[in-house]
């Protein structure tokens, strides 16, 4: 712990403004994707759908940061509420069901967030989005620069993983992780499923909510691709190259991702391609993603 | 006494096939009852029918003198009623004393908690002991043995100390001395727990069960005492074979 | 004042192409998923490739009706090749692992069509015989729609007779049921899933060939189609026919009148009913008759 502070601090002091904007994104994505990882990793909830809760947040902090100001403990709330309400909504309507029609009702009602985000120009902005947000501030200082966003993600990151790793810990991690071995085993034994996948869900929608409210912020724009269902995917992705079952490897597999997407498409049109081939090479050669291969070759 | 436990005319269709019909009998708390029959008696949908993953076409279950019949599977087990499954029924990626402590924090009514509550390991750790298992305690079960799986399995509904256990073949893939010992383990720590245990090894099932229920093609055909089941000329009929018979 | 009768036909007309092509498309992934127990995500691409087959074929001066098979035999070795590598792996393995492989390979499809045909939008060159409209009321409406439809019952009643009324369908019903059971009989479980993948591939590619008539086909089209496809299983239930047939006709006609009832927010509408179906319905129109435990 000491020394990813250590590490982040000589970061900060050291890294251009790109370079810290560009990690300050690895870590929100990094938070959405171990949000994720709860889901699937954890709980064998395979949601395409993980976009809306993040995604819906950062509209919701950039709607209200228009109206009242980018104030950081205004957006956590505003973006954690909404990623609360957004995955109660979906945890009531998916939950009950198989896992088949858990993956399509997630990406439905997805899509539905993102046909909002699309048409709902007063507010949204439809297809152009939102741009010129307020600074984001906390009480009188302002947190604009690209340092300060960056000193705002490592703490959260940290926060969320450390929530992350004490909820799989907990008795409530434990029967998470039952009711994907043995569903009808935890039945057998008082559990319901429905308590258990739900609360995973509350706590998966807080965090990648408390990520989204930041990400207007680090980007200077909120879209509708943001809530597109290309994003829930590309979350898995990141999940998979990371290593799902592993709450770090969400950052590992968020910062090859926007890695590739950052700085190989300024050299090829192809960088897709390579995703694809990265995402496909790492499903059939190290399927538990980079952390696993990490882990088996450390032992 | 009163029964724990009280079927009445429970019957079942799967189509055009009755799986069960009119099946009624009932079980005194802390006895042992056997429950035995060819393949395709009903057993498992009998045991299904009363722990709620199945609903009956006809008849009702009473546990507690209270009608369950319309009460879901988990609340079941929340009054008292566990079971296990004909095939071991684990977490294969948690440790022996994880799965049962799974079970110990349920029944403490921790299971869901982030924060505090007991975390039911010492418990836990204590019915493995119990059951010779200390030196397994924190094996995962992917990698324990047909039979080491087969006892946690066992140990895992009787964390939940219920006053009712249904045991669906637990000594299934065991050895008659593993499952001697199985037995034993439950019989000893069961302590007001009341058993309904089906197995293909009628002799296990008569030497443990106070009582015995025979059941043939979906319909109870005798109950009785071990002694008395044993000498039943048409139990031996349908199930033990004809006397002079293979 | 706008012939309302006409109107209406001429929308219905709309709805049941749509259905037509989202059932045979749904079919080449129903049967995956239903015989199998396959999620390929990687169907859209299917489709897609279907759709430039179709259009290059057209362009070519070839006989046009030719296009349709060209489209499916493409599709198909596109879909023995994977069967062969990487799939075949994959068949026993969790849901999960199969999304991610082929929602990958999906991605890779994707962007490989694009460098090789680039991003704009292409549209087939019909032959004569299907452009035009025909007059329904005062209504115009296009004759490569009806074709969609005829084309669709056709194929639709064809691949019913041979998945539920042949002894080859029979077979592929059994190895679903129990494998090992089929295998002792002396068929090769493995040859027959080679062929349901092949057929499945297809199946895609032809309807990607028809579609373009209607959709046209752009980069991007891929993953529409994949979601329209699942969402027209789910919908109808997994594992039968009529399921797939009422799938596509729920989905058709609710994304169709959704447009003309509620020109913006005719997703959300269409999607709202379709989760609200799904909440009532949760195993699909047609549920499986499954025994639990």
């Amino acid at each position: 712990m000491i020394r990813v502070i250590a590490a982040a601090a000589v970061v900060a002091l050291f890294a251009d403004d790109y370079l810290l904007r560009f990690l300050a994104e690895i870590l929100l994505f990094g938070v959405a994707v171990m949000s994720l990882d709860i889901l699937i990793g954890f709980g064998g909830l395979m949601s395409l759908g993980h976009a809306a809760l993040f995604g819906g947040a950062a509209y919701a902090a950039a709607i209200v940061a228009r109206q009242w100001g980018g104030d950081l403990v205004l957006m956590l709330g505003t973006g954690m509420a909404t990623g609360l309400v957004l995955a109660a909504v979906m945890g009531v309507v998916v939950l009950r069901s198989g896992q088949l029609f858990l993956l399509i009702m997630t990406l439905l009602l997805a899509q539905m967030l993102w046909e909002v985000a699309f048409h709902w120009r007063d507010v949204t902005g439809g297809a152009d989005g939102l741009r010129g947000l307020p600074a984001l501030s906390l009480g009188p200082w302002a947190l604009s620069g690209a340092r300060a966003l960056f000193l705002v993600a490592v703490p959260l990151a940290v926060v969320a993983f450390l929530v992350a790793r004490s909820f799989i810990a907990a008795p409530i991690g434990r029967a998470l992780v039952g009711t994907r071995e043995e569903p009808i085993r935890m039945t057998a034994l008082g559990y319901s499923l429905f308590a258990v996948r739900f609360r995973a869900m509350m706590v998966a929608g807080a965090m990648a909510g408390a990520a989204g409210a930041l990400l207007p912020f680090v980007n200077q724009y909120v879209g509708p691709q943001s809530v597109h269902w290309t994003l829930s995917a590309t979350l898995v992705i990141m999940l998979v190259i990371g290593g799902i079952g592993s709450l770090w490897g969400g950052f590992i597999g968020s910062a090859v991702y926007l890695g590739i997407q950052t700085y190989l498409s300024a050299y090829t049109d192809r960088w897709q391609l390579l995703v694809g081939l990265v995402f496909v090479l790492t499903v059939l050669l190290l399927p538990n993603g980079v952390a696993g291969g990490v882990r088996r070759w450390r032992s | 006494m009163t029964p724990i436990l009280a079927l009445n005319g429970i019957t079942k269709r799967f189509g055009a096939f009755t799986a069960l019909d009119d099946v009624g009998f009932t079980i005194r708390p802390g006895e042992a009852v056997g429950l035995i029959g060819p393949n395709g008696a009903g057993k498992t949908t009998l045991f299904n029918i009363i722990t709620g993953f199945l609903r009956a076409d006809a008849g009702s279950v009473r546990f507690a003198d209270r009608t369950i019949d319309t009460v879901a599977p988990a609340r079941r087990v929340a009054l008292g009623l566990a079971r296990t499954f004909q095939t071991a029924m684990v977490f294969p990626g948690l440790t022996a004393r994880e799965n049962i402590a799974m079970a110990v924090r349920r029944r403490a009514g921790d299971g869901l908690r982030w924060f505090g509550g007991a975390s039911g390991t010492d418990a836990a750790s204590r019915l493995l002991d119990d059951a010779g298992l200390a030196h397994r305690a924190d094996t995962l079960l992917r990698d324990m043995s047909h039979g080491e799986r087969r006892i946690v399995d066992a140990l895992m509904p009787l964390a939940l100390s219920p006053r009712v256990l249904l045991l669906d073949e637990p000594t299934a893939g065991l050895t008659r001395a593993e499952g001697e010992r199985l037995l034993d383990i439950l019989r000893r720590q069961h302590a007001g727990t009341a058993l309904l245990l089906v197995a293909h090894d009628v002799d296990i099932v008569l030497g443990h069960c106070d009582r015995v229920v025979v059941m043939e093609l979906g319909r109870v055909i005798r109950i009785g005492t071990p002694a008395e089941v044993r000498d039943d000329a048409e139990v031996r009929r349908a199930y033990l074979g004809s006397p002079g018979g293979c | 004042m706008p012939d309302a009768l006409g109107y209406g036909a001429v929308q219905t007309l709309n709805a049941l192409s749509f259905s037509a092509l989202l059932l045979l498309n749904g079919l080449g992934l129903s049967v995956v998923l239903s015989l199998m127990n396959f999620v390929n995500l990687a169907h859209g691409s299917f489709f897609l490739l279907g759709s430039y087959v179709a259009i290059f074929w057209l362009g070519s001066g070839a006989p046009w009706w030719l296009a349709f098979p060209a489209a499916f035999l493409a599709a198909g070795l596109a879909g023995l090749l994977l069967d062969r590598f990487p799939f075949r792996r994959f068949y026993a393995r969790p849901h999960l692992m199969q999304v991610l492989l082929t929602y990958g390979l999906s991605l890779i499809f994707a962007d490989l069509m694009r460098w090789g045909i680039g991003a704009q939008i292409l549209t087939p060159e019909l032959p004569d015989m299907l452009k035009g409209v025909v007059f329904i009321g005062d209504m115009p409406f296009p004759i490569f729609r009806l074709f969609l439809i005829g084309a669709g019952t056709v194929l639709g009643l064809a691949l019913w007779l041979l998945l539920d009324r042949t002894i080859w369908g029979a077979v592929l019903r059994a190895a679903v049921t129990d494998r090992g059971i089929v295998e002792t009989l002396g068929i090769d479980t493995r040859r027959v899933f080679t062929v349901v993948l092949v057929l499945s591939a297809g199946l895609g590619g032809l309807s990607g060939a028809l579609g373009a008539g209607m959709l046209a086909a752009y980069p991007g089209l891929d993953e529409e189609v994949l979601l329209l496809a699942l969402v027209t299983v789910v919908v109808g239930g997994l594992g039968s026919f009529g399921g797939s047939v009422a799938g596509a006709l729920v989905v058709g006609f609710t994304l169709t009148f959704s447009k003309v009832w509620l020109p913006e927010f005719a997703n959300l509408a269409a999607f709202g009913a379709l989760v609200l179906l799904l909440l009532v319905r949760p195993a699909g129109i047609v549920a499986p008759a499954l025994r639990r435990l």
